[in-house]
C-alpha cells in the first residue's frame, strides 16, 4: 500500500452489479429449493400419533412417579406393573423419575440393527418423522431433530424388524414393552430401555424420491459452464 | 497514520478468495460421486449445482479481478477471515437445496460449523439424511480442521511483527519445517497415516458391532473425520452412543487426543523423539488439566447419585470429557443428560475442559493448553518473585522442542485471548438467556463454550426454532474461536482502514 489511487465510480457500479447478480442468483436457487416434488404416503402410525394429547396419556415427570418396583422377594419373581406409554424427550427431562420402570415406547426404528449374542440394539426415535409425517425429504414439512432412546431388542425380537429407516426407507415402527434403565451397566452406563416384549404397528415404508427437474438441469447447466471455465483457463494460460 | 486500502489491494484479496472458494466447490465432485453410486440423484444435482456456482465465482472472481502484486501478510489475515465466512454461503448450499435445512442461515450455519470442526447442527431430520450430504458434512470439518493448521502454521506464526501479543509468533513450533508446502505435505501425511489405521479399526470394531461391512465402512470413515478433525457431526443423532460398542470408543478416544496434539510434538514423535510428549508444556498442561478435570467429573458423577457402579460412571465420564477437552463433541449420551442426570459439579468440568481445550497447531479449539501452561508458569513465577528476596532474579522457562524463557510478551499475549475467549463466553451466554426463556445460566454458559470453543456438546438450547439472532450469535462465536480473533481483528481493522483511513 505504498501509492494510493482512490476507488474509481466505475468500481462502484461493478460492485452494484455484483451485488445484483447475487441477488438474482440467490432468488433462483430459492425458487429451485421451492420446485422440489413430494410424494407424501401415508406416514401417521396408527396408535402413536397423539404424542402430545393429554388424551394419549403419555406419562410425564410432572406427574408424580410411584417409585421403581422393588423385587421383594430377591428372588427376581416380583412381576413390575406397567407405567403406561412414555416418550424419548419426556424420559430425557428427567431420567431419575423413570429409572427402573416398565413402560411402553412406540418408535420408529433407525439405521441398523446391531445384532449380539442374546439379542440386538436398535435406536428407535419417536419424533414426527418417524410417527406423525414421514422422514422429512417425502414432504418437506420441518419438525425439528430426531429424538429417541437405545433399546435392546431381546432374544428373538430383533427379526421383528424388516428394514431400519434411513435415507431411503421410513423404517418399521415397533411398540416396546421393557423396563428403563437410567445407566445401563450392560451398555456402559446409557440410558436405555430394555424391551422383553414387541410388536410391530407399521411395517417399514421404501421412499420415493422424485427427481427435482428443475435443479437437475441448473445442475447440469451450471456443471457445463464450469468445466468449460475452467478448460478455457488451462488452455489460455497454456498458450501463454 | 493508517492507510485506506485501494483497488489493487482488493484485488489481491478478491482473487486468493476466489481460489479459497473454487476449491471448495471442487471438492463437491467427492461427495457428488458418492451421491450416484447411491442413486441419491436429488443429493447429486445439490451438490452439482453448488460446486459448479462455487468453482464459476471463483474463478471469474480470479479471472476479472486479476492481481500481480504480492499478497502481504495483512492481506492474508484478511483473505483468512473473510474464507471461514464465504466458504459457507457455498458450502451450505446442498444442504439448503435438498430440504434438510430450514432456511439459508441454517444451511449456513451448519457449513460453518463443519468448517470450524464445532459440530453443532441445525441439519433437521437427520436419521433420514442421503449419505452423500451426511459425507459432505463431515469432509468439511477434514477441510476446515486441516485448514486452520496449516493456517496457524504459516501465517499465525510468521508475525514480522504484526501479530502483537495475540499471535502465537513468539510460541511457534519452530521444529515444523517453514515451507508451506512442506509443512502441508507433512501434515496430510500424518492425516493419511491416522486416517489408514484408524478406518481400518473403526471398520473392524463396526462389524464387531454389528454393522454390515459397507454400513461399517461408512462409519468409520465419518468416525475419523470427526473423531481426528474434533469436529463433532455423527451419521446419527445419538452420536458415539449409537454403536453400543466399547472398542469404538476406546478408538475414537485415540483419534480425538491425536486430532488435539499438536503437529509439533506429532513431528517429534515421527522422528522418534518420544521424550518431547513428557517434556513439552502444551502435554503437560493437557494432562493436568484432564487428570483434574477427570477427577472433579467423578466427584460430580459420584455425588449426582446417577451412577452405582463404577464402570458406567468411568465409561461415560472418560469418554465426554476427552471429548470435551479435545473439543470434538462427540457424546456416549444425549448431551441434554449432561445437564438433567449429572449434577453440577461433572457439567461445571466439561464446560471448563472445553474453554481450555486442545493444543495450538492442532484442529482443536479453545483457548489452547500453551496459553494457559504460560499462564499457569507466569503465576507460579510471581509467587516465587514475592517469596524471593528482592534482589533475586526471577527466571522461568518452559520446554516446547527446546528450553525458551519465559517473557512478558508471552504471559501478555496468552492473558489477552484467554480474556477474549471468557469474555467470548459470557456474552453468549447473556445473549442465549435474554433470548431463550426457560433456561438457566448454566446451561446458556454451557451452550455458549460449546460453540466459542468449538466443541459443539450442545445441550438442546440450539435447534432449528431457535431465534435467527441466537444462530447468528452462535455463528459469530464459531468464527471468532476458530481464528483466535487475531483474523477477526485483521478483518476489522482493514474495514475500519477501508472506512476512515488515508489516500
Amino acid at each position: 500500500m505504498t501509492s494510493r489511487s482512490p476507488i474509481h465510480p466505475r468500481t462502484f457500479v461493478q460492485v452494484i452489479v455484483a451485488f445484483g447478480v447475487v441477488l438474482v442468483t440467490a432468488a433462483l436457487i430459492a425458487q429451485l429449493r421451492a420446485a422440489k416434488p413430494h410424494e407424501t404416503p401415508a406416514f401417521l402410525v396408527e396408535g402413536a400419533e397423539d404424542a402430545d394429547d393429554p388424551g394419549a396419556e403419555i406419562v410425564s415427570c410432572e406427574r408424580t412417579l410411584p417409585g421403581a418396583d422393588e423385587d421383594a422377594s430377591g428372588d427376581g419373581s416380583a412381576e413390575p406393573t406397567l407405567l403406561g406409554r412414555v416418550t424419548s424427550s419426556r424420559v430425557l427431562e428427567c431420567p431419575e423419575a423413570f429409572d427402573g420402570h416398565l413402560v411402553t415406547y412406540i418408535g420408529e426404528v433407525i439405521g441398523d440393527v446391531l445384532h449380539r449374542d442374546d439379542g440386538a440394539w436398535v435406536l428407535m426415535n419417536d419424533d414426527d418423522y418417524a410417527l406423525e409425517v414421514g422422514p422429512l425429504a417425502s414432504h418437506g414439512e420441518f419438525r425439528g431433530y430426531n429424538s429417541g432412546l437405545s433399546v435392546w431388542l431381546d432374544g428373538d425380537l430383533p427379526d421383528l424388524v424388516t428394514h431400519p429407516g434411513g435415507p431411503d426407507w421410513r423404517g418399521d415402527v415397533l411398540q416396546v414393552e421393557g423396563i428403563i434403565h437410567r445407566v445401563d451397566p450392560r451398555d456402559g452406563g446409557g440410558l436405555t430401555i430394555r424391551a422383553t416384549d414387541a410388536q410391530v404397528l407399521a411395517e417399514a415404508v421404501p421412499l420415493s424420491h422424485p427427481v427435482n427437474r428443475p435443479q437437475a438441469i441448473a445442475a447440469g447447466l451450471l456443471s457445463a459452464a464450469a468445466v468449460a471455465l475452467v478448460v478455457f483457463e488451462r488452455a489460455a494460460a497454456r498458450r501463454r | 497514520m493508517i492507510l485506506r486500502p485501494d483497488v489493487r489491494d482488493l484485488r489481491v484479496i478478491a482473487s486468493s478468495l476466489g481460489r479459497v472458494v473454487a476449491g471448495v466447490g471442487a471438492l463437491m465432485v467427492l461427495p457428488a460421486a458418492v451421491a450416484a453410486g447411491h442413486h441419491e440423484w436429488d443429493a447429486m444435482s445439490a451438490l452439482l449445482l453448488s460446486g459448479a456456482l462455487a468453482v464459476l465465482t471463483g474463478r471469474l472472481a480470479t479471472l476479472l479481478l486479476p492481481s500481480r502484486r504480492p499478497a502481504t501478510w495483512t492481506h492474508g489475515m484478511v483473505t483468512i477471515g473473510l474464507s471461514w465466512l464465504v466458504a459457507p454461503v457455498f458450502a451450505g448450499l446442498p444442504l439448503f437445496l435438498a430440504g434438510h435445512a430450514d432456511g439459508f442461515l441454517d444451511g449456513y450455519f451448519e457449513a460453518l460449523s463443519g468448517l470450524t470442526t464445532t459440530g453443532l447442527t441445525l441439519v433437521q431430520d437427520l436419521d433420514h439424511l442421503a449419505v452423500s450430504l451426511n459425507l459432505w458434512r463431515h469432509l468439511l470439518q477434514f477441510v476446515g480442521g486441516q485448514s486452520i493448521v496449516i493456517v496457524i502454521l504459516t501465517m499465525f506464526t510468521t508475525t514480522s511483527g504484526h501479530g502483537g501479543s495475540l499471535s502465537l509468533g513468539d510460541i511457534r513450533d519452530n521444529r515444523i519445517t517453514p515451507n508451506v508446502s512442506r509443512t502441508g505435505r507433512f501434515i496430510l501425511t500424518v492425516a493419511a497415516a491416522f486416517a489408514a489405521t484408524g478406518v481400518t479399526a473403526l471398520t473392524i470394531a463396526g462389524i464387531a458391532a454389528g454393522l454390515g461391512p459397507g454400513r461399517a465402512l461408512t462409519h468409520a470413515g465419518a468416525l475419523f473425520l470427526t473423531a481426528y478433525d474434533t469436529g463433532g457431526f455423527s451419521l446419527q443423532s445419538t452420536s458415539a452412543s449409537y454403536y453400543h460398542s466399547g472398542a469404538v470408543e476406546a478408538i475414537v478416544i485415540v483419534l480425538m487426543i491425536a486430532g488435539a496434539l499438536s503437529y509439533g510434538i506429532h513431528f517429534e514423535l515421527w522422528r522418534g523423539n518420544r521424550r518431547e510428549l513428557l517434556r513439552n508444556i502444551e502435554t503437560r498442561t493437557m494432562g493436568l488439566t484432564f487428570l483434574a478435570l477427570l477427577t472433579v467429573t467423578f466427584v460430580g458423577l459420584g455425588r449426582s447419585g446417577a451412577f452405582t457402579d463404577v464402570g458406567p460412571m468411568f465409561r461415560q465420564g472418560l469418554f465426554t470429557l476427552v471429548s470435551a477437552h479435545t473439543t470434538s463433541g462427540l457424546t456416549l449420551s444425549d448431551p441434554r443428560l449432561i445437564v438433567t442426570d449429572w449434577g453440577l459439579l461433572a457439567p461445571a468440568a466439561m464446560v471448563a475442559a472445553m474453554s481450555v481445550g486442545g493444543m495450538a497447531s492442532s484442529s482443536a479449539g479453545g483457548i489452547k493448553a500453551i496459553r494457559v501452561g504460560l499462564m499457569l508458569k507466569g503465576i507460579f513465577q510471581e509467587v516465587r518473585r514475592v517469596l524471593l528476596p528482592e534482589s533475586a532474579v526471577v527466571l522461568a522457562t518452559y520446554h516446547q522442542h527446546r528450553r525458551q524463557v519465559l517473557r512478558d510478551v508471552h504471559i501478555r499475549g496468552a492473558a489477552t485471548v484467554l480474556l477474549l475467549f471468557l469474555f467470548t463466553f459470557l456474552v453468549g451466554g447473556l445473549i442465549t438467556l435474554f433470548t431463550i426463556p426457560d433456561v438457566d445460566f448454566t446451561e446458556a454458559l454451557f451452550e455458549s463454550t460449546a460453540a466459542a470453543s468449538n466443541t459443539g456438546m450442545s445441550v438442546g438450547i440450539l435447534e432449528p426454532s431457535a431465534p435467527a439472532v441466537l444462530k447468528v450469535v452462535y455463528a459469530l462465536q464459531m468464527w471468532f474461536g476458530r481464528l483466535e480473533f487475531m483474523a477477526v481483528f485483521a478483518l476489522l481493522g482493514y474495514a475500519f482502514a477501508f472506512v476512515r483511513g488515508r489516500t
